[in-house]
This record gives structure tokens, sequence and C-alpha cells, in this order.
């Protein structure tokens, strides 16, 4: 209550001082206010009334004095139910003008004024500008309309920072610049009372004009303060506001203008906002980067640096930082950046966010890099080019060299003085009168040259250089002298000469292989031939010089690998082929390489000599399976006999019975026909046992075709089921259907299993052996056809189970020991296998082959 | 084919169906009545007609092997003449098959007259044998009749004892002999005395 207490008391008697007074306490202020003077005037009415009592006698003047407090009164209640309404509508106002108008429409009426305004201090022109008015023409608002001097009322008070009163314009001395305005608007009396901010400044006026010379009383003035304070109070929050919001609108502009990427992200490193820009350089939508963190876009290896500094950012060691890092983007490419990233803290100084600004240097850093690049290789350029320069004055023989030269020369430039004809000392003496004879022609005819010569170093190692000058001519059309450069020469000559060397090395290579060597281009053209070649074309009757560049199956149409050059060159792999070329008479075997320039190497190698030798060998081995073929029939003989001779013996009875038929008296003639198809269908069957035999007789011709490999097992079983009956084997057979066909020589597959099928019986030809059987089974094996021929015989011993297939191994008293080897030899020729194992059971042996199926159906 | 009882059959056993036939076709053309077979195992389990036969046999078969067959037919009691014919014989076959029994071996291509007369024999053979079979079951059941007594007075009458001597050995009177022996011929239906002795030669070659 003290407070509020002293307050009345600033308010009752510190007049214009009143503007020290607590403002924010204006609202409760107002009302206590109003209820102090309503208290007052209660307690006054007592006193009134007992001087009504008194002063019986003067009713008149007593109803006038209480009419004239009542009206007080309640002008007073009127006032400050107003000024409370406006203290209470404050807060929610928004808008500065209607409050102003409506302060400034309280005040004339608090007043009784005639006219007034309110003005408001113009930071820019440091005066003060009209912003609402009542009553004054125009003449008035042009005059006043920028105030700032000591002469006006308003400007008085603004200067002096306290309220201005002018009671009669007429007499106030100060005022006389304005008498003419105040006369022609119609006023006399002006109080201009200032709207102070919170710190003291000025920030406008709030002024009241009377058309009589007038002085407001204190109790009015009070009021004004008043209204004084609410207008500031507004002004002040209304200014602070616009300011924020221009702070936060600059703040937003720049955040959405997309010059930089910006960031708020969260002390948990999260992005909180992040603008178009960021978006862009790390290539991630804005939905997808506020569910990430920078910690996880962040290039591993600047992670740690960025996570430090981050850190102190966050223990409150520093405010901000700022960064080189890379990011990777969704695009995992690497993205270049400055980081510039700025804390904003709560009250307690933790920090509530970090406003985070990325800028993108990839580009920059990738053009640095470039120019960086391009400085390097230019320096580096000129140093390898060794480009030096140099002038001859050809009147006085003086040379100038530049430093290069010195270089170039092997001479120390501050202890040689060069000058022509000395400089031609240092050129190699083999060199020097030729190129004396080029400066010399060069100026007597007055021209450029080019002069390339060896230089010799004093150190006696040789330099190559090469000239190029030109003549300076002076204004009369003669040369002064010749201005060049020299280049030093010496890398690049070696480097001739060793790419030269190594393609001598190379010629001499190729010369000294045995095989002849081709190169051809990508269009087929001849590109190179060694010696051997070349003299396989003039052997052919053909100039190799003259091929080079021609197209080599336009020069030899009846080259017989066409097609495999082709595939090379066009496939690009390493094909090798043989082939008996007619016009050499020469078998011949070609290596064909892709080469790096799209064509292709060929080695070429006769191969006549060899293909005789494996001629012989092939027909020797043919001699030697024959005549295991023929060992094979032998043990088969009695067999082949039997075969024979049970058809002959039912043509022999049946044609007998015929006879017998035929000699009745009424010959069955029905029956007589029967026997004879009988003979007929015997004497055919006779014959294809016959037929049976010569196939396997016959020496085979290597010849292969496509056939199902059930045949040659039929077949084989036909030949030998009498050899198997008699020594009571079972034979059993499980041939796939529908086999795919192999591509072999019948007669020597035959053969195989021919000698399969005779070592099984043998294994089982034991008197005392119980079991026998033979399975032969044929089946598809991915690429080849697997043919399984199983016994119940006595079985490989482990340790022969190898030697089997050697020649000459054998377990029977008749074999030649080499049928196996046959076999072997057979099958691996037509790029099968064939193997044995024991029986799971480990009774007798399976033997297995495979042969590859034919391409064709 | 018809459902009388042949008077004779010719069995044959080959597994070549053509030479099968065509023998079949050649008895059959000489009026003989056939009866073939793929395989020993087939002619086995076949019961066969209780007739004179004859049986044609393929030395070498699959499986059971005609050989096999023959000695097979021997422990089974199966009392059938065999002819053997083969593709190609040894002299070791053959002995062995003819000492087996068996009454031709014939070597294919045969001539048709070997194979009709081996055929003819061995049904002719069987025949008899059937006959002498027959009397001699005839016999064994005369023998059958006989007592204990009777059939030791039997015996001592055919090795020529005189009936004094047979009563003497036996114990017994010279009277009580000649009603056992006139018991003796009457149940053999013995003619005289020789026919009973040629009765018992019979009998005894055969229970030796």
């Amino acid at each position: 209550m003290n407070e509020i207490d002293d307050t009345d008391f600033q308010l009752n008697h510190s007049g214009h001082d009143s503007r020290r007074t607590a403002r924010h306490k204006t609202s409760w202020r107002v009302e206590d206010e109003l209820e102090q003077r309503v208290n007052e005037r209660t307690r006054r009415l007592p006193t009134i009334k007992t001087e009504m009592v008194r002063e019986i006698s003067d009713r008149e003047h007593s109803e006038i004095e209480l009419k004239l407090v009542k009206d007080e009164m309640a002008a007073d209640l009127k006032n400050m139910i107003r000024l409370h309404e406006l203290s209470t509508r404050l807060p929610a106002t928004t808008e500065l003008q209607p409050l102003l108008e409506e302060i400034l429409d309280a005040t004339i009426e608090l007043l009784h004024a005639d006219f007034g305004n309110i003005q408001l201090f113009n930071h820019h022109s440091a005066a003060l500008d009209i912003v609402a008015q009542r009553g004054f023409k125009q003449d008035f608002l042009d005059h006043f309309s920028n105030v700032n001097e000591e002469s006006a009322a308003c400007g008085r008070a603004m200067r002096q920072g306290k309220r201005v009163i002018i009671e009669d314009v007429k007499t106030d001395p100060g005022f006389a610049p304005h008498r003419h305005i105040a006369a022609s608007t119609g006023f006399r009396a002006i109080q201009s009372t200032p709207l102070f901010s919170r710190s003291g400044e000025v920030l406008g006026m709030i002024s009241s004009h009377f058309r009589q010379p007038h002085r407001p009383s204190e109790h009015e003035l009070r009021f004004i303060d008043l209204y004084a304070h609410l207008a500031a109070e507004f002004i002040e929050r209304q200014r602070a506001s616009d300011v924020l919001s221009a702070s936060e609108n600059r703040f937003r502009r720049y955040f959405e203008l997309g010059l930089i990427g910006m960031a708020l992200t969260s002390p948990a490193k999260r992005f909180l906002e992040v603008n178009d820009e960021l978006c862009r350089i790390l290539g991630y939508t804005r939905e997808e980067l506020l569910q990430k963190s920078w910690a996880e876009l962040t290039h591993p290896d600047d992670l740690a640096d960025d996570v430090e500094q981050f850190d102190r950012v966050i223990t409150g060691e520093t405010d901000g930082y700022t960064l080189d890092k890379r990011w990777i983007r969704k695009d995992w490419q690497i993205i270049n950046s400055i980081v510039s990233a700025k804390s904003v803290r709560r009250a307690n100084g933790s920090v509530d966010y970090l406003v985070k600004l990325v800028q993108d240097i990839t580009e920059r850093k990738r053009a640095e890099e470039k120019l960086q690049r391009s400085e390097m290789y230019l320096a580096e350029g000129q140093r390898l080019s060794h480009t030096a320069s140099w002038a001859w004055n050809v009147s006085t023989g003086e040379v100038y060299w530049s430093p290069e030269l010195f270089r170039i020369y092997g001479l120390d430039s501050d202890k040689v003085k060069p000058g022509y004809p000395d400089a031609l000392e240092y050129v190699h003496a083999e060199d020097r009168a030729r190129a004396q004879q080029t400066f010399e022609d060069a100026v007597r005819e007055e021209k450029e040259f080019e002069l390339a010569y060896r230089v010799l170093l004093p150190n006696g190692t040789i330099r190559h250089v090469n000239n190029l000058a030109h003549p300076v001519f002076d204004h009369r059309g003669i040369v002064v002298e010749f201005v060049g450069t020299t280049i030093d020469t010496t890398e690049r000559v070696q480097a001739e000469e060793r790419v030269r060397q190594a393609y001598e090395r190379v010629d001499m290579l190729l010369d000294s292989v045995s095989d002849n060597f081709f190169g051809l281009d990508k269009e087929g053209r001849f590109t190179y031939f060694n010696e051997h070649a070349a003299n396989q074309m003039r052997v052919l009757g053909r100039d190799p010089d003259a091929l080079l560049g021609r197209v080599s199956w336009e020069e030899f149409p009846d080259m017989p690998n066409k097609a495999n050059v082709l595939r090379v060159l066009t496939e690009r792999v390493v094909v090798v082929d043989e082939l008996y070329y007619a016009p050499l008479d020469e078998w011949v075997e070609n290596h064909m390489y892709p080469s790096n320039d799209g064509g292709l190497v060929t080695f070429q190698r006769y191969i006549t000599e060899r293909k005789r030798t494996e001629e012989e060998l092939r027909k020797t081995q043919d001699e030697l399976a024959h005549v295991t073929r023929v060992t094979a029939l032998g043990e088969l003989s009695a067999s082949i006999a039997h075969e024979v001779n049970q058809p002959l013996g039912a043509i022999v009875t049946n044609g007998q019975a015929c006879l017998r038929l035929l000699a009745c008296k009424e010959p069955d003639i029905e029956e007589v026909r029967e026997a004879v198809e009988c003979m007929i269908a015997d004497g055919i069957r006779a014959s294809e046992v016959l037929k049976r035999i010569r196939r396997l007789l016959k020496k085979s011709r290597g010849g292969k075709s496509s056939y199902s490999i059930n045949e040659n097992i039929r077949e084989v079983l036909a030949l030998t089921a009498n050899e198997l009956t008699k020594d009571r084997i079972k034979v059993r057979t499980e041939l796939a259907d529908e086999l795919p066909y192999v591509i072999a020589d019948r007669v020597q597959i035959q053969q195989v299993v021919l000698n399969l099928v005779l070592n099984s019986k043998e294994a089982m030809s034991d008197a005392s052996w119980q079991t026998r059987e033979l399975l032969i089974s044929t089946e598809r094996a991915e690429s080849a056809i697997l043919v399984t021929i199983t016994d119940t015989g006595v079985g490989i011993a482990p340790e022969n189970r190898e030697s089997a297939f050697a020649p000459f191994f054998t377990s029977k008293e008749e074999g030649l020991g080499l049928g196996l080897s046959i076999s072997q030899t057979i099958i691996e020729s037509h790029g099968g296998r064939l193997w044995n194992k024991a029986n799971q059971n480990g009774r007798g042996t399976t033997f297995q082959f495979t042969l590859p199926i034919s391409e064709d159906p | 084919m018809t459902a009388r009882i042949p008077s004779e059959v010719v069995f044959v056993v080959d597994d070549d169906a053509s030479m099968r036939d065509a023998i079949s076709r050649l008895l059959n053309a000489v009026g003989l009545t056939v009866q073939t077979f793929a395989s020993a195992r087939a002619f086995l389990n076949k019961r066969l007609p209780d007739v004179p036969g004859c049986l044609v046999l393929d030395v070498r078969l699959q499986g059971l092997s005609g050989l096999d067959l023959q000695r097979e037919m021997v422990e089974r009691g199966i009392h059938i003449p065999v002819v053997f014919i083969t593709g190609h014989g040894d002299i070791r076959m053959s002995v062995q098959a003819m000492k087996a029994g068996a009454i031709e071996f014939l070597t294919k291509p045969f001539r048709d007259q070997d194979l009709l007369d081996a055929v003819r024999s061995g049904i002719q053979l069987d025949r008899k044998e059937r006959e002498e079979r027959t009397e001699l079951a005839e016999l064994r059941d005369c023998v059958g009749q006989l007592t204990q007594r009777e059939q030791e007075v039997m015996l001592l009458v055919v090795s020529g004892m005189l009936n004094k001597q047979i009563a003497l050995q036996l114990g017994t009177s010279e009277k009580t002999i000649k009603i056992h022996r006139s018991q003796v011929m009457r149940k053999m239906r013995a003619n005289s005395l020789a026919d009973l002795v040629r009765m018992s030669q019979k009998l005894g070659t055969c229970s030796h």
C-alpha cells in the first residue's frame, strides 16, 4: 500500500514529472485512482454538507457548489472508465493508429480542448511527425508537419523532455514564429505532453490546443499523463514487435533465399528446419532431412572434427564454429562445404538450437583443383619443354642467350660470354659446318630457318637441339638480328631411338621364331610379316612388301580359315585352327590372338610332319584295334557258329519237312508255304549274323556317325547271347529310351562294348560261380551318355584296378591283354572316359564309359 | 487239335523258335503228334499225357540246359526216351548224354530220316518199357496177395527144391507144402512151374 500511496503522491504532486511513474502498473493504478478519487470526494461530502448547513442562508451557492462537485466527480468517473477501457484493450490491440486516434479524442474531451494532435518522433528526420489530429486545417498541418525547433510547444517539450504549457500564444515570446498559424487556425493556448519510452526517450507528443488562453488544471494534467503513458507504452510495444517481426522476416527471407544452405539443428544433432538450398546440396527432400541427423550425412573422415566442435558448443565452451567438412549426398556424391554453426541458448544457458549455414564449395573446390592442376601442368610443361630463347645481332656478332640456353649447353652464364661465331664451337664437330652454312645462308637470304644439331657439352655428353629463328628488320628493311628459340630435343630423340631399337628388337625376335608371324588390322589388312612369313609369301609368288595394307582374304581368296580370322576380329577371342593349305601342300596350325589395335596376330606353324605321325599312329592303333577285335571274335567263334548254325538247322529241317509234305497224296500246300516262309526268314537271320561279324572284322576307317549307343549294345548282346547262355549268365538291360545320339565310330564303340561284355563273362566263368548276372544300362549324364556294365564276377583286385587298363595286362590265359587298353584309347579319342570300380556289395565289377552327345538330334 | 488222346506223342524242347517249329512241322508231316516247349522248366511243369512218347531235346538251353533236364527227369522218375539235338556237339557232351540214357545225339542240321528213326525207336522203346512196367506191376500185385508163408514157399519152389525138401526146411509136412504151392500157382496165375520161375526172375531183376 505504501507503493500505491507513493504513486498517489506523485500523481498528486509531481505534476508533469509524472513520466517517471511506474507504467507497468497503469491498469490497476487507474482503478485505484478511481477509488481514491471517489473516496476523497466522498470524504469531502460531509464537509460540504456541514458547510451547507452552516451556511444555510447561502443555499443557492451551496447547491451550485454541490452540483460542481458532482459534475466534476461524474467527469472524473467518466474519464477513469474510459482510461480503464483503453488500458484493458491495450494488450489485445495490434493496430497503433486507431488507438492513438482514440487517445487523442479522449484527451481533447478531457481537457475540453478545441484542437489536438499526436506526433511521433521520426528518427530519420529527428523531428516530430503528426500522425493524428483534430480540427486543424491544412496550413497548420503543413507548418507543423515536421517539428523539432524550440519555438513550437511540442518542439520545446521534446527538447526539454517535459510538458510545455503555453497559456497564451500571443504573450509567449518563444512562440512568435508560429503566431500567424495560431491566429489563422484560431487557437491561443497549447499544452504539449511528451510520450516517453521506458528508457526515457521521447517517442512522441500529445498536444491540445485551446481557442482561448487557458491552462489545464493539475487534475486534468494528471489524466493527460496517464493517457500519454498509455500511448507511449503502446507505441513502444508496437515498435518492438515491428522490430522483431522485421528481424524474423529478414531471417526467413535469408533462410529461403537459397544463397546458402541453412538449417536449424537440435542439440541431438537432428535437423529441425532446413531450407531448399540445403536440400539441394544434400540431395534429400525436406521430409527426408527432418528424419535425419547431420552426423549420419557427414563424411566419416570429417565427423570426429565436427562432433568435437559441436560438443564444445553444447558444453558452453564456445558459441559456434566454422569448419570445412564433407557431406555424403543421397546419391553418394561427396560434397565439400564450409559449415558455420551458431548456437541459440535458452535463459539457463543450455543450447536451444543451432543455426547452421552450409555453403557448397564442391564446385569451387573442383575449380580450385583444376586451376592448381593446370598451373602445375603449365609449370611442368615449361620445365619439360626445355625451350630457350636467343637473339643474334648479325652486324656485331653479339649474342643474347636466355638462362635456359646456358643450361641446355651446360655452360655457366657468369663465366661464358657467348658470341658468333664462337658459339659454333659448342656445336658437335660433325654438325658444325652444316650449322654454320645454315646460319650464313639465313643471313644472306634474310629468311627464317630451322636447324637441328647436336651440342657437345663440356662434360662430354651430347644434347640434341632444334633451332627455329626468324630475322628482325629495321625501318630501312635491313636485317639487324635473328631471334630464335632453341628446344632441347635430346629426350625426344633418345625416346625415338629407343622406340626404333624396340621395333628392331621386336623384328629380330619375330624373325628369330621359326613360326610364320602375320599381323592383320581390324579390316583384315596385312600389317606385318616376319622374315619367315615374308618368305612364305615369296614362295607363293607374292611380294610381301606389296601385300602390306592389302586385305588378306581378297589377296588370298582360297584362304581356308577366313571364318576363324573374322571370328578373332569380331569376337576378340583366341582361336587355334589346323588346316591343309593346298598351294603349299602343307598342314598348318594357326594361333590367332586379338591385338590391341583391334586387329590380330597369327603365329603359323607347319605341322605336316606331325600330322603324318599322328596319322601313322592312328593307323597303328586301328590295326591293333582290329587285331583285338579278331581275337575277341576268335573267343566267340563257337558262339558265332552256333548262331549261324541255328537258322541253318531250321532251314534244313523245314526243307525236309517240305519234301515230305509234298510227297503226300494230297500235299498240305498251306503248311508247305509256311515252311518256306520260315526258311526264308532263317536264311535272312543267318546272313544277319554274318553281317554283324563282318562289321566287327572290318577295319575302321575312323568315320564317325550319329547314332544311338543302344544299337551298339543290342548288337553286341546278339553276338554274345549264345556265349553268355552257355555260361548260364543272366543278362539284364536298362537302356534309356529316346537317348540322345552319340557321334562316334560305330565299329570302335562296338568293340569297346564287346570287350567289356567278354571281360564280364570271363569274370563269371568259373565253374563254381553261382550268381551270374550281367547288367548293361545306358543313361544321359549331362552332356554325355553314360554306359554302365556291371557283372557279379570275381572282380578286379584293388591293386590291379589301375593296371587293368595297361597294355598287355591280362588275367586270362588266352588274352592278349589289350582289350581294356584299346578300349580306353578308343573312348578317350572320342572325348569320353572309361573307368571301373568295385561293386557296392563287394561282388563283381562295374565298368563305365561316357561319350559326348552329338549336337545333331 | 482234337480231344482224342493220341496213341503216341513227341515232345520238343528247344529255345530257338524257328528250329522248334521246323521239327514240329517235320514230325507232323509223318503223322506224329508233337508238343513243343521253349524251355526245360516249361516241360517239367507240364502234366504229360500217359502215352508212349519220345523227347527231342536241345542241349543248349537258356536256364536249365538239356543235360540238366535229362538228369532231373531221372531223379523224378520220368521215363521218356531222349533224342538230343545240338548246334555243335562235341564228343564229351555226346558221351555224357548217351551215358545218361539218350537214345540218339544229332547235330544240326540233321537228316530228317535220322531224327524220325530216332524218334520212332524212342517211342518203340517207351512202349516196350511201358508194357514191361505194366506186367511187373501185375506180378507185384499177385505177389502182394501171397501170405508170408506162401512167399517163402514160392522162393524155395523156384530155386528148384522138392516139396519134401521144402517141408523139411520149413519144419512142416509135405502135404501142407503142397497146399501152399497150389495157392501160389493160383494166386500168381502161373500155368506151370516154368512160368512161375520166369515170373520170379522178372520180379527178382527189378527188386534187386
